[in-house]
C-alpha cells in the first residue's frame, strides 16, 4: 500500500462510520419522538373530533398527537405505498369501508384482537352484531367504528306536511311521493347517478329487495338478476325528479343540492344529517326528517379506524384510539357535530337521542343494515358498476345492455 | 502554387480512381479535422450536467415505467413483483377495452387543436394590428395562463352546473335545461371548450410573438409586388411563420393528449367512461384499484401515441447548422 492508500483507507472507514452513526440518529426514536403518534385523517367531521380529543389525551399521557391531512382518494394510496416501501409512518389511520379489504389484503392493518385484550375499557362488546361485522375482514377484526352512518331516507318534513304526504314504506311509494313533490314544483328525488358513486345508492335499493352485487362467495357478479333489473327499474324511474346536477354530480353534489334547494327526499348515511342541518349555515334547518328505507334492509357505511403495521409507535397508536373511542370519550363526537361510533350505550342514552333527533332511525335500522362485500378488488368493482349505471341513467344505454356490460366487467375482475 | 488542371491530375490517376497521394491526403484532412483528446474530454466534462438530467429527469424514470409495465405490480399483493413481459398490457386491453380510451384521448388531443388554433391565430392576428387598448387586452388574454388548471376545472364545473351554476340561468332564460355532463358529444364538446378557454392564450403568446418577429423587409416587399391581404398571408406570413405553427401544434397536442386535471374535474370519465381518456385510465389503474403495472403498461401506450409528435417536436426545434 502507498502511503497515501494507507492513509486514505482509515479516513473513509471513519467517514463511513460517521455516516452511520448520523444515519442511525436520524432514524433511530429518540426517547421524545416515541411519545408522539401521528394519525392518517380526511376531512370529515368525525377527524375533526379526533382533532377536538387529541389535546386532552396529550395531557393524560404525555403523547403528542400529529395529525396529517389527505384527501379521500389519498389515505389508501398512501398507506398502501408506504406498505410496499417497508414501513408506514403513521401510527393510526382513517379508512373507509371499501378500502379496509385492500388494506388487510396487502398487509397494511394490524389485527385488532389483541388490541381487545389490552384496552378493556374500550368496551368492544358494546355494538350490535352487524357494526362489530361492519370492522371485520373474513371474521377477524381489522379496525375499529369511527362513525356508524346506515343509509336512510331524509326528506323535507315541511313538504311533505303541505302535500300530505308520508314517508314512504315501499318503492312504489317512494316513487309516487316523488312524482307528487314534482307536481307541486319541487324535485322529487336527488339520488346521484354519477360515474363514481351511483352504484351506493342503486345498492341500497338492491339490497332492500333483497339481491345483492355479488354471490355468496363473492366469485361473480349478481347484477343481470331480476332482483337487479327490478332495483335498476325502480332507480332509472327516479331521474326525472332528480335536479340535474345530482344526476352527473357525485354524492357531494347531491348533498350540497337537498341543503340548497326544494328537494323532497334523498337517500344517504345518517352521518350527513349534521353537515346539512347545522343551524349556523343550514337553509333546510327545522324542516328535515329521517325516515328508514323502503322495504327492506339497508346498507351499512360510516368511516373506520385501524392501526398500520410498521408504523413508528403502534402502543402509542393504540392509546390514542382506546382512549378516543372508549365510551367515556364518545359522546365528544356528538357534541363536535359528528356522527358517532353506533355504541348500543350510546344510542340508547336519552341525553344523546335528545340531541340527535334522527337518533330513533339510526337504532331502528343499523341492526338490520348489511355491508358491501370485502373484498381487495372491491373499488374497482364499485367503479364498474357507476360507470355503467351512469351510461344507463345518462347515456341512452339500455338497463339490460349495462348491466351485462357492468357484470362481464366484475366478472373478469373478480376472476 | 498549383494549378487547377494540376491539382486535378495529381488527384486522379490514369484509371479515373482517386490516386494514392490523394488518398494520403485527405486521410491527414480528416486526421487534422478530427478532435483532439483533450477537446473530446473537455466536451465530455462540459456536457455532463446535459448528461446527468438527460440520464435521470428522462432516461431512468423511462426504464422505470418499461419494468413496472412488464412486472406483476400491484400494491395489493404483498412480496415481490414477477415478470410477465405484456402480460400487464393484455390485462389492460382485454379488461378495461383501452382502444376506447386511445380514441377519446385522440379526439380529444384533434378537436383542441382544430379549436385553439384558428381562434389563437386569428386573436394574434388581431393583436399585430394594434388595436386600442393593446396592453389592456394582452394582460386580460394572458390571464387563463397564469391559472391552475384545478382551479379552472372546479370554477368551470360550478359554472356548467345544471342546478346550482351559472349555466341554468343562461339556458332557462331559452327556456331550456341542458345538462352538458350528461351526453358524450356535449360532454367532450365542453371538456374540448374549457380546455381551450385554458390554452387558446398560450397559442396567442407564441404565434403573436412569431409574428413580430417576421422580417419586415419581405412584407414590405410583398406590398410592393402588389399582393393582396390574402395573397400575403398564404405566400408570405403563413410559409414564414411554419416553423412557429408547427411548434405551437405539436406543443398543444402533446400536452393535450397528456390532458388529465380537467377532465378528472369536469366529468370524471363520464357520461359512462365515454370521456375517459388514457391519463385518466393511468390514474384509475394506480390510484383506484392499486394496480401499478396495468397503470404503467396504460402510461407506457399513452407514451408510445406521443412519441411520434415529439420526434416532429425534436425536428423542428433543432438548430439548423
Amino acid at each position: 500500500l502507498s502511503i497515501r492508500r494507507f492513509l486514505r483507507r482509515p479516513a473513509a472507514v471513519a467517514t463511513a462510520a460517521a455516516i452511520t452513526i448520523g444515519v442511525g440518529t436520524a432514524i433511530a426514536p429518540s426517547a421524545s419522538a416515541s411519545q408522539s403518534i401521528t394519525v392518517l385523517i380526511t376531512s370529515s367531521p368525525s377527524a375533526s373530533a379526533l382533532q377536538s380529543i387529541a389535546p386532552a389525551f396529550t395531557k393524560q399521557t404525555g403523547i403528542h398527537v400529529k395529525f396529517v391531512e389527505v384527501p379521500y382518494q389519498a389515505i389508501t394510496t398512501k398507506l398502501l405505498l408506504a406498505n410496499k416501501s417497508g414501513s408506514i409512518p403513521y401510527d393510526v389511520a382513517q379508512v373507509d369501508s371499501p378500502m379496509m379489504a385492500p388494506l388487510v389484503a396487502a398487509g397494511a392493518l394490524t389485527p385488532m384482537k389483541s388490541f381487545f385484550a389490552k384496552y378493556k375499557e374500550y368496551k368492544s362488546t358494546d355494538f350490535p352484531q352487524k357494526v362489530t361485522q361492519y370492522t371485520e375482514y373474513r371474521g377477524v377484526p381489522y379496525t375499529l367504528p369511527l362513525s356508524t352512518e346506515p343509509y336512510t331516507v331524509f326528506y323535507r318534513k315541511d313538504i311533505y306536511a303541505k302535500l300530505g304526504l308520508k314517508p314512504a314504506t315501499t318503492w312504489a311509494q317512494f316513487a309516487s311521493n316523488a312524482a307528487a313533490c314534482k307536481k307541486a314544483g319541487y324535485y322529487g328525488s336527488d339520488l346521484s347517478y354519477s360515474s363514481t358513486d351511483a352504484v351506493y345508492e342503486w345498492a341500497t335499493i338492491l339490497y332492500s329487495l333483497g339481491g345483492r352485487m355479488l354471490n355468496s362467495d363473492n366469485t361473480k357478479a349478481t347484477i343481470t338478476t331480476p332482483v337487479a333489473m327490478q332495483a335498476t327499474k325502480i332507480y332509472n324511474s327516479l331521474i326525472p325528479y332528480t335536479p340535474s346536477g345530482a344526476i352527473n354530480g357525485g354524492e357531494v353534489d347531491a348533498i350540497s343540492i337537498f341543503g340548497e334547494q326544494n328537494v323532497c327526499t334523498m337517500i344517504e348515511g345518517t352521518g350527513n344529517w349534521e353537515s346539512i342541518y347545522s343551524p349556523k349555515n343550514s337553509k333546510v334547518y327545522g324542516k328535515l326528517a329521517m325516515s328508514p328505507i323502503p322495504q327492506g334492509p339497508t346498507v351499512l357505511f360510516g368511516w373506520l379506524i385501524g392501526l398500520p403495521t410498521k408504523s413508528p409507535n403502534p402502543t402509542g397508536g393504540a392509546e390514542f384510539l382506546a382512549y378516543a373511542l372508549s365510551p367515556a370519550h364518545v359522546s365528544t363526537f356528538v357534541s363536535d357535530g359528528a356522527p358517532p361510533p353506533g355504541r348500543t350505550s350510546l344510542l340508547s342514552s336519552p341525553k344523546i337521542t335528545s340531541e340527535l333527533p334522527y337518533m330513533p332511525v339510526l337504532l331502528k335500522t343499523e341492526s338490520g343494515a348489511l355491508h358491501f362485500p370485502y373484498i381487495p378488488q372491491m373499488p374497482e368493482v364499485l367503479i364498474d358498476i357507476s360507470e355503467q349505471l351512469n351510461s344507463i341513467a345518462t347515456n341512452g344505454e339500455s338497463a339490460q345492455q349495462g348491466l351485462s356490460k357492468a357484470q362481464s366487467q366484475v366478472d373478469s375482475v373478480l376472476g | 502554387m498549383t494549378s487547377p488542371e494540376t491539382a486535378q491530375a495529381l488527384t486522379v490517376d490514369r484509371q479515373g480512381q482517386p490516386s494514392a497521394e490523394a488518398t494520403r491526403q485527405s486521410g491527414l484532412a480528416r486526421r487534422s479535422a478530427r478532435p483532439t483528446r483533450p477537446i473530446v474530454l473537455r466536451a465530455i466534462w462540459l456536457t455532463v450536467p446535459a448528461w446527468l438530467v438527460v440520464i435521470f429527469g428522462g432516461l431512468i424514470p423511462l426504464l422505470e415505467l418499461v419494468r413496472m409495465a412488464t412486472y406483476s405490480g400491484s400494491l395489493l399483493t404483498p412480496g415481490p413483483a414477477h415478470y410477465v413481459g405484456l402480460g400487464n398490457l393484455r390485462a389492460a386491453f382485454e379488461g378495461q377495452g383501452v382502444l376506447h380510451q386511445i380514441v377519446v384521448t385522440l379526439i380529444v388531443a384533434v378537436a383542441g387543436l382544430l379549436v385553439q388554433f384558428p381562434i389563437g391565430y386569428a386573436i394574434a392576428r388581431v393583436l399585430t394590428w394594434r388595436p386600442r387598448f393593446l396592453r389592456i387586452w394582452q394582460a386580460i388574454l394572458v390571464v387563463p395562463l397564469v391559472l391552475t388548471p384545478v382551479a379552472i376545472g372546479l370554477v368551470w364545473k360550478f359554472v356548467l352546473d345544471p342546478t346550482l351554476g351559472l349555466e341554468r340561468w343562461a339556458f332557462s332564460a331559452f327556456g331550456v335545461q341542458v345538462n352538458l355532463f350528461a351526453s358524450t358529444p356535449l360532454a367532450l364538446a365542453t371538456i374540448v371548450g374549457v380546455d381551450a378557454w385554458l390554452n387558446i392564450p398560450f397559442v396567442i403568446v407564441l404565434l403573436y410573438a412569431g409574428m413580430l418577429a417576421l422580417p419586415q423587409e419581405q412584407l414590405e416587399a410583398s406590398h410592393l409586388d402588389g399582393a393582396s391581404w390574402w395573397q400575403e398571408q398564404r405566400y408570405v406570413q403563413l410559409p414564414l411563420l411554419k416553423p412557429v405553427l408547427l411548434v405551437t401544434a405539436i406543443i398543444r397536442v402533446i400536452n393535450d393528449i397528456m390532458l388529465f386535471d380537467i377532465i378528472y374535474i369536469l366529468t370524471s370519465g363520464g357520461p359512462g367512461t365515454s370521456t375517459e381518456t388514457m391519463s385518466l385510465l393511468s390514474y384509475q389503474e394506480m390510484f383506484q384499484f392499486f394496480q401499478s403495472g396495468q397503470a404503467a403498461a396504460v402510461a407506457l401506450v399513452l407514451a408510445l401515441i406521443a412519441i411520434p409528435t415529439i420526434v416532429m417536436f425534436n425536428r423542428f426545434v433543432r438548430p439548423r447548422i
